[in-house]
């Protein structure tokens, strides 16, 4: 017998069967009413829907597409803006965004048992060394289907949609490195995190992936400063100043996704309201009152007419942030026609620290929203 | 137990480790959907998580632990990624983290060990058995000690390998360290633990 035996003999213990069933009862009870794994803090509440197996090896586009963004925004407050930049810039970022509210208020709609919403993510990285270095940009379309009523579960489809190179002097670069089909790359462990896991990336698409999850509590459906549920979205006010006091009693003083990182009331605002406009089943008065209420934010300047991801053309405004990983713009991309989000992007105004590699003007990431309405449809 | 289909083996059948890891993966991948799926995975693995759990830390905190584990996994699994190993591992990487939480519950295991090993008479049940084997020869308290003087790391690698029988690249995955680690750290512990049993006749 040697020593690994031995020990294997002194420690030996064998649950008893009452253990086994008593444990197995808790799983039962944590089944029937699951707790989220960690504090809700994202746009959707925890457990969000996350990729299935599949595209595990992203390991949760949450993980990912939050987690890039927020590695690079360190400490927020309003970057310095040239005077003349103020006046002309806060002018029409007012109009914008007042022509945005006027067209949302505008709309009528039907609710129905799914809110469905779909969004293309686009993330660049950095790969490569020295002069070989080029930059790709991975693709993962997500889409959701929100329960009207509590009790339901939450579904999401996932699909990695490959990973390409940005431009065609990247595309060169990457010719001359041989065209790899994959590429290794790393991202934050989570949201803040100075610690990086590896991530591999492929120039094929992956299959689509389904997934589903009881709500949380049975009713909390998104993140709004706190977990809200439909009903509680429904209810918001659709006058601009009661909206913002209404949200702003959730602001602690720091960050949307972690406590760790100061963040200013204007910043917090924005950044919840790009989500609640973006992503949430609120009326269209409530939209055309989050509108309203951007544009009385001194801090949001106009960026004007851009395109998205997919090539889309929007008008955006924006904040200005400075982290140690540069100074960086949150941009809201607004369709004027409709009145709703057309997406999201974060563009490195002045490169430094983990994005010194990046040519400023990049978009270090984007959402395009593709899709946003109810349907009686689930997934299929 | 309730009358869902189970996917375990029947008793006694022998499951290959291959054979298992398909069926593991496909029991997740229907618990994402099926939350009630993931009992499949308890009933699978809860002796063996129990055993290690409670090799380290006692059945008394082992029937709270144990349990556990499953509560954390069932709650993280849409975060488990099959490309980086199998869900065993995963699994082990899990209870050992819960495990590292009450390192002075494994302490006092230990010591209590070493006591009960130089006092065979007044151990009784499961002890005695111990006893016999491994006391009689008057090595357990050495043992015993000898493992609570390993580090952390070093008894991680130990006790996956002792009690879970687990491969080197199992240990690896569980414990997310580079393979080569796992041989160093384990035949280094494994000289201490020889060194303090003073085995020069041992096979």
């Amino acid at each position: 017998m040697n020593e690994l035996q031995m020990i294997s003999e002194m420690l030996d213990e064998t649950p008893a069967e009452q253990t086994a069933a008593q444990g197995r009862r808790r799983l039962l009870s944590e089944i029937a009413n699951p707790r989220p794994a960690a504090p809700a803090r994202r746009r959707f509440p925890l457990p969000r829907w996350s990729p299935g197996l599949g595209l595990a090896g992203l390991a949760g586009v949450a993980a990912a597409s939050v987690a890039v963004a927020v590695a690079v925004s360190g400490t927020t407050s309003p970057a310095p803006q040239s005077p003349g930049q103020t006046a002309t810039g806060e002018l029409s970022a007012r109009t914008i965004l007042v022509a945005a509210a006027e067209q949302a208020e505008s709309t009528t709609e039907t609710t129905g048992k799914y809110w469905h919403t779909a969004t293309i993510d686009r993330h660049s990285f950095r790969v490569g060394k020295g002069d070989g270095a080029y930059t790709v940009v991975w693709r993962q379309r997500s889409e959701g289907w929100t329960p009207s009523t509590p009790g339901g579960k939450q579904y999401g489809r996932q699909q990695d949609l490959g990973a390409t190179p940005a431009t065609p002097a990247d595309t060169a670069a990457w010719r001359r490195a041989g065209s790899p089909a994959t590429f290794s790359v790393s991202v934050p462990v989570g949201p803040g995190s100075k610690v990086r896991k590896p991530l591999k990336l492929k120039t094929q698409p992956g299959s689509p992936h389904l997934s589903g999850s009881p709500l949380v509590d049975r009713d909390k459906v998104f993140w709004l400063g706190r977990n809200v549920t439909v009903k509680d979205l429904r209810a918001l006010p659709a006058d601009p100043a009661k909206l913002k006091a209404s949200l702003l009693k959730w602001y602690r003083g720091h960050g949307t996704e972690s406590s760790g990182q100061a963040m200013t009331s204007d910043a917090w605002l924005f950044e919840v309201t790009r989500g609640l406009i973006v992503d949430m089943p609120v009326t269209p008065k409530v939209r055309g009152a989050a509108f309203r209420m951007l544009a009385d934010l001194d801090t949001v300047k106009a960026i004007g007419p851009v395109r998205d991801g997919e090539g889309r053309t929007g008008t955006a405004v924006a904040t200005t942030e400075r982290t140690p990983n540069g100074v960086l713009e949150h941009r809201l991309i607004i369709d004027q026609r409709r009145g709703t989000a057309l997406g999201t992007q974060i563009v490195v105004v002045r490169p430094a620290g983990a994005n010194a590699a990046l040519p400023a003007g990049a978009t270090l990431v984007s959402t395009s929203v593709m899709a946003g309405g109810w349907t009686d449809t689930g997934p299929r | 137990m309730t009358a869902q289909a189970r996917t375990a083996a029947h008793p006694g059948e022998p499951v290959t480790a291959t054979a298992r890891q398909e069926q593991d993966a496909a029991d997740l991948t229907r618990s994402l959907r099926d939350p009630e799926h993931f009992t499949a995975i308890y009933d699978r693995h809860f002796t063996a998580v129990y055993r290690y759990v409670a090799g380290r830390l006692g059945p008394q905190v082992a029937d709270d632990l144990a349990a556990e584990t499953f509560l954390v996994a069932f709650r993280k699994r849409e975060a488990f990624d099959p490309r980086r190993g199998a869900l065993r591992p995963w699994l082990f990487g899990i209870a050992t983290n819960l495990v590292a939480q009450h390192k002075r519950d494994e302490t006092r295991r230990y010591k209590a060990l070493a006591r009960a090993g130089a006092e065979p008479s007044s151990t009784a049940g499961h002890e005695d058995r111990v006893v016999r084997l491994v006391a009689a020869e008057g090595m357990q308290p050495r043992l015993a000690r000898a493992l609570a003087s390993l580090s952390q790391a070093e008894r991680d690698v130990v006790l996956l390998v002792a009690l879970s029988g687990f491969a080197h690249d199992e240990v690896a995955q569980a414990l997310d360290i580079p393979y080569g680690t796992v041989g160093s750290r384990l035949s280094r512990a494994r000289k201490k633990l020889r060194a303090a049993l003073d085995l020069e006749v041992l096979p």
